[in-house]
């Protein structure tokens, strides 16, 4: 049983619980794979065969090179701000590509964003008026 | 491994000097202490340059120099503003910290003020969510220290994470809250300093045409300002800062330390100075790209631009003003926590007629004690580091409300205050689990605030104040 204190909560969880995901978290494994991502970021962990290539790249659905980083041994890349839309994940060494995979960025329903924002504002605006409310009388 | 890289024996000597000069200053500054109240609350007589610059080292955290970079990189404009937001928890705390030097002119620490306002049900609550925060910021910092010094230096996660909790335990234990505030002060000085010089170099050799260019072309939703995840962020973000330092004795035995008519002064401008620093911290992020720089986990892209820019050299200034920004906040952390135990958990339920001197004693072991437990902790390193510091998120938010009204509202009573605190860190803590953590704290604090206020409109009695003086 669900306390009626949580009710809200719950309403809360059903309205957000279809569109709101972790951000993908990606592990790199044999063949291309497909990740989505909900706020433009991207995680590739390192894997000890990617030391074969010089660069790391992402590729928007024209093809053309949306960011481009050195392969450094060890390291993973976390790539940011990425727009809506498809890409292809890839390492590039001369003329040779590895296709790591795919990417779907899907970012939150703005809608959604801003009802969340609202009521942070609304709850703030209500914490500092009885700040400033009680100051004034008990001073 | 980088070219910025520092090689072991050069990271090892940072350390030792760190450490001797730390550890020297602490002894020098404790050795006139001879009660608890001298060691645990500076003869409860700071001035207004050592308050605020204790106040505001302090809320300069691993999270202003690791995790501010870090929310920049993964949520551009909006990150950098969102967490310079947490400054108001400081700017918002000023009007708390002068009403409770007021209401509690002999008082120790925030469970002091729970018991005495609540009583027992709400002080377990409070105990417990202060207790898990206390423990989740302090491993959080060793971890960080460890990131730090295996990220810019050939030493290992392990030998940076010993370090940093050896020298607060050894600096905090001889010379405690006195020590606590003066190393606070300098460090305040070299944080700003480094930071800023970072920014200017990230500005000078970077600049804001190139930076602006990169971040249109290949991140763009950087400089959205309708980029949902980082809205949703915002306020949660808020939040969480209200709650972390409405609630934790660190704050409350600074407002305690202070002399009189200075906290709510200190507060208000060390919130002030403190709001553009995540600002200029979280910049630099923005350069990444510009500079080419990809970090492979995104709480270190700070350091990363920082030794981009600067090479060996920005290795160790970096290496320098995070680790002072680390060694800020935990010391402050073990002598608040430890001050915590002592008085709401040794006196109150072991020793009620412990003297002084014992109470001392007892409060320098639990330094040593947290300092033994953080180290196991961070040793497992469970998690990383964002996500452990936003854990801690959904309990610290359930607290603003029965602080704030156990304060100024004389109708909430203590049944209501610990469900409050209780329910509220469970709703935040589901949130967390199946949503994420854009709504752990912002979830915590509404639930929180509907219980408190439901108490309040039930409520059939009044609390007096002059009660809490007795």
């Amino acid at each position: 049983m669900q306390p009626k204190n949580l009710c809200f909560t719950s309403n809360y969880f059903i309205l957000f619980a279809g569109i709101l995901i972790f951000t993908a978290q990606v592990i790199a494994a044999e063949g291309p794979q497909s990740f989505t991502s909900n706020d433009g970021t991207l995680t590739i962990s390192w894997q000890s065969d990617f030391s074969n290539f010089t660069q790391f790249q992402i590729i928007d659905k024209y093809g053309q090179v949306q960011v481009s980083y050195p392969v450094i041994a060890e390291q993973g890349w976390v790539v940011s701000g990425l727009a809506n839309g498809q890409y292809k994940v890839q390492l590039t060494h001369q003329h040779k590509n590895y296709l790591i995979g795919t990417v779907e960025v899907r970012h939150y329903s703005l809608k959604i964003a801003f009802i969340l924002f609202a009521l942070g504002a609304l709850m703030f605006a209500y914490l500092v008026l009885t700040l400033i409310k009680q100051n004034g009388t008990r001073a | 491994m980088t070219e910025f890289t520092l090689a072991s024996s050069n990271a090892l000597g940072i350390l030792i000097i760190f450490g001797i000069v730390w550890i020297v200053w602490g002894w020098y500054l404790g050795r006139n202490n001879r009660t608890i109240d001298d060691y645990a609350l500076a003869g409860r007589n700071v001035g207004f340059a050592m308050a605020t610059a204790t106040a505001m080292a302090t809320w300069i955290t691993s999270n202003t120099t690791l995790v501010a970079p870090q929310l920049t990189y993964q949520f551009g404009i909006w990150g950098m503003l969102g967490y310079s937001m947490a400054a108001l928890g400081l700017i918002l705390f000023a009007p708390l910290a002068a009403k409770i030097k007021a209401l509690l002119p002999n008082g120790f620490t925030s469970g002091d003020f729970i018991y005495r306002r609540y009583g027992k049900a709400s002080w377990i609550a409070f105990m417990v969510i202060s207790l898990c925060y206390a423990l989740g910021w302090l491993v959080s910092l060793g971890m960080a220290g460890g990131l730090l010094l295996s990220s810019l230096s050939e030493l290992d996660y392990y030998t940076g994470m010993t370090a940093i909790l050896v020298i607060c335990v050894v600096y905090t234990l001889l010379g405690g809250l006195k020590a606590v505030i003066a190393t606070d002060f300098v460090q305040s000085i070299v944080i700003i300093v480094g930071v800023v010089f970072i920014a200017w170099v990230c500005i000078d050799q970077v600049g804001f045409t190139a930076i602006h260019s990169n971040l249109t072309a290949s991140q763009p939703e950087l400089l959205n300002l309708l980029f949902p995840a980082a809205i949703m962020f915002f306020f949660n973000n808020v939040f969480f800062g209200i709650g972390e330092i409405f609630h934790s004795n660190v704050w409350w035995s600074r407002a305690f330390a202070f002399a009189p008519s200075i906290g709510k002064k200190s507060y208000l401008t060390a919130g002030l100075l403190w709001l553009p620093i995540p600002i200029v911290t979280g910049f630099i992020a923005l350069a990444a790209s510009s500079l080419n720089v990809s970090p492979p986990s995104a709480d270190m892209v700070g350091p990363m631009v920082a030794a981009a820019l600067l090479g060996k050299i920005g290795a160790v200034f970096i290496f320098i003003v995070v680790f002072s920004a680390l060694a800020s906040s935990m010391d402050s952390l073990l002598a608040a926590t430890s001050d915590l135990l002592t008085q709401d958990i040794a006196k109150r339920v072991f020793m009620t007629k412990a003297s002084s001197n014992q109470l001392l004693k007892i409060n320098r072991l639990i330094v040593i004690g947290l300092g033994l437990s953080t180290w196991c902790v961070a040793a497992l390193k469970l998690t990383t580091l964002g996500a452990l510091l936003n854990f801690t998120g959904a309990f610290v938010a359930a607290t603003i409300w029965p602080i704030v009204y156990g304060i100024y509202q004389p109708k909430l009573s203590g049944g209501y205050a610990a469900l409050a605190m209780a329910f509220g860190t469970a709703a935040g803590l589901i949130g967390y689990f199946t949503i994420g953590f854009y709504v752990a704290a912002i979830t915590s604090c509404a639930i929180s605030l509907a219980i408190c206020r439901i108490g309040i409109w039930r409520s059939q009695s009044i609390f007096t104040w002059h009660s809490l003086q007795e």
